[in-house]
């Protein structure tokens, strides 16, 4: 086994100039040994239970890091949806247990904590009804809770009466973070085919059949794959896949390696490496700017869904090389407000709503971090989340909604979130009504990709 | 830039993890070689990175003998007046203190107006090879 000084220096340039960084190590945790009837018994055992597996998460991570030399940037906790957990509890709303979440995660010392969620794709469990009529609240009044709500699925179609009630519940979300550009929203995610071991913020939780305690790792990398693609030569569309491939798999080893020791450090099990490219706000640490530098003039222009179909593609299949592991969304990410191509492809004009919904059918997720006029009615937020969940059930894939309705605002406007999250430019919506389809609700039922048995 | 190679080989240690006394605590993973035997590594690959000038080689390996890391290999280029210093570390103190050292490595960079980063090799290995 030899090691090059180039491959050294290649490294260290990845993280010191092209933002190369583990973006999150992400501890799964099972509550299902939790539920009491009493809604107090039942947040102390959730409390006790989740500092007891992840007292030591940050101070790992820490020495990993400091081991390897490479950034892990956020520190987080996924749990079982809370609407399953807490559905014994004899209270009328689960807002304590987001409070609750939201000490242990302050406790820990870690970013974020997902799984303030329920799975209603083919109708609701009075459980499940209590959470997503708390989010509102429990949003506006925590900092690190990250809610989601899974409202279809390729094998039980679209629960048209949850996507009704979501277009209010983001309203009301944003209503009640009014005066933080209604943030509340940044927090809550709409899911079409939610993946159980997803990493990343806002839409983790801890799925179903995962195990006791998990740790799943979401590995990072836009500036990388970027400066590797302009630095080719006049290259042909299979130069740049190959290039993509080559580098995706190295960005992969790394993530898998630094989870694994994370996990036998912790005694969890390793779960999944995720292998999503993040951007952020720092500058050509951007898909946009991959996709611009593939030969597009702007984001959003036509060709733009080819483009990113082949960086998805390519960035799967190097994943898929370098580790036997790869789960949750593992694609690349197109969030507006935290891709600062995306932030001025919106500006310049060439990029639309209409254009990143076509985007999201070849990439993972969906409609992420896009702020709309505050004045958008709440059928119209239903009607973007059903074209996004229609897209994810016909195609077998995940979608989702994370949209800021920033209250007071009008398109054109820019909504600052700060941090990772970035800054928003509002985006226009059509002005067309949607109100009729949205109230006839009811379900779409499952498609004949459904019938595969 | 030179295609030479700096790492030779592992240092297989003792083979059986139980009889390790010697590898320091940190690094406890076992990683499985060509052969399948089981084998540890305390090994750091340290990048010194800056403006050439006098004394580099000299402060930094003052502060390695300091904290008892071994220069197992060492290589230096001029890359387009950059000074670049790639060595292998190896380390065999029970007690050693990787954030300590990290830590003095690093304000003896700053003192000589380098960029100095202590890694383990691992990171190389595991990103660069299948």
């Amino acid at each position: 086994m030899l090691i090059h000084p180039e491959e050294i220096l290649e490294t260290i340039n990845m993280v010191t100039h092209e933002h190369l960084d583990i973006r999150t190590v992400t501890m799964g945790i099972n509550l299902r040994g939790c539920s009491h009837p009493d809604v107090a018994t039942f947040n102390e055992n959730i409390y006790s239970r989740i500092m007891r597996c992840a007292e030591n998460l940050v101070r790992t991570t820490e020495d990993i890091q400091s081991l390897y030399g490479i950034p892990i940037i956020n520190k987080r906790i996924s749990v079982t949806p809370i609407a399953i957990v807490a559905e014994s509890c004899q209270v009328d709303d689960y807002c304590s247990v987001a409070e609750t979440l939201d000490r242990a995660a302050q406790q820990a010392g870690i970013d974020f904590i997902g799984g303030f969620s329920a799975l209603v794709q083919k109708g609701m469990t009075p459980g499940d009804l209590k959470l997503i009529n708390s989010i509102p609240q429990a949003l506006a009044t925590t900092k690190k809770v990250c809610s989601s709500v899974n409202v279809a699925t390729t094998k039980a179609g679209i629960n048209m009466d949850a996507v009704a009630m979501m277009g209010h519940i983001i309203k009301q979300t944003a209503e009640l973070t009014r005066d933080r550009a209604g943030i509340g929203c940044a927090k809550l995610v709409i899911f079409a085919n939610a993946p159980d071991d997803n990493p990343f913020m806002a839409g983790a939780f801890h799925g179903i059949g995962e195990p006791d305690c998990v740790i799943n790792v979401g590995v990072s990398g836009p500036g990388v794959v970027n400066s590797a693609v302009r630095a080719l030569q006049n290259p042909s569309l299979g130069d740049i896949s190959e290039c993509i491939k080559k580098t995706a798999f190295k960005i992969t080893r790394m993530g898998e390696m630094v989870g694994k020791e994370v996990a036998r450090r912790l005694n969890a099990q390793f779960g999944v490496l995720d292998l999503s490219l993040a951007p952020t706000p720092a500058v050509g640490d951007s898909v946009a700017a991959i996709l611009e530098a593939m030969g597009l003039e702007s984001c959003g222009t036509h060709g733009t869904t080819a483009a990113l179909a082949l960086l998805n593609d390519a960035v799967k299949k190097g994943g898929a090389m370098a580790s036997s592991s790869v789960g949750g969304l593992s694609g690349a990410f197109i969030p507006v407000s935290e891709d600062e191509g995306m932030i001025r492809a919106v500006q310049r004009g060439s990029l639309s709503l209409d254009k990143l919904e076509a985007m999201t059918c070849v990439c993972s997720v969906g409609l992420d971090m896009i702020a709309v006029p505050g004045d958008t009615s709440p059928a119209t937020i239903s009607a973007i989340i059903a074209d996004e969940m229609a897209i994810g059930m016909i195609n077998k894939k995940t979608t989702a909604v994370r949209i800021i309705p920033a209250p007071g605002t009008k398109v054109g406007d820019m909504v600052e979130f700060g941090g990772l999250l970035g800054t928003a430019p509002v985006m226009p919506v059509h002005n067309f009504s949607s109100e009729t389809f949205i109230a006839r609700g009811g379900r779409i039922p499952a498609p004949i990709q459904s019938l595969t048995n | 830039m030179e295609e030479a190679v700096i790492v030779v080989s592992f240092t297989p240690l003792n083979g059986d993890i139980a009889c390790q006394g010697g590898v320091p605590h940190f690094v406890q993973h076992i990683i499985h070689s060509e052969k399948g035997k089981h084998m540890s590594s305390s090994r750091f690959v340290i990048t010194v990175i800056g403006l050439d000038r006098v004394g580099i080689v000299a402060g930094i390996s003052r502060v390695m003998a300091e904290h008892s890391v071994n220069i197992a290999d060492i290589r230096q280029t001029i890359m387009t007046d950059l000074f670049t210093m790639i060595m292998l570390a190896e380390v065999t103190s029970e007690n050693f203190d990787l954030t300590a050292f990290q830590e003095a490595m690093s304000a003896i960079g700053t003192e000589l107006g380098v960029q100095v980063i202590v890694q383990h090799e691992d990171v190389f290995r595991f990103m660069h090879r299948i």
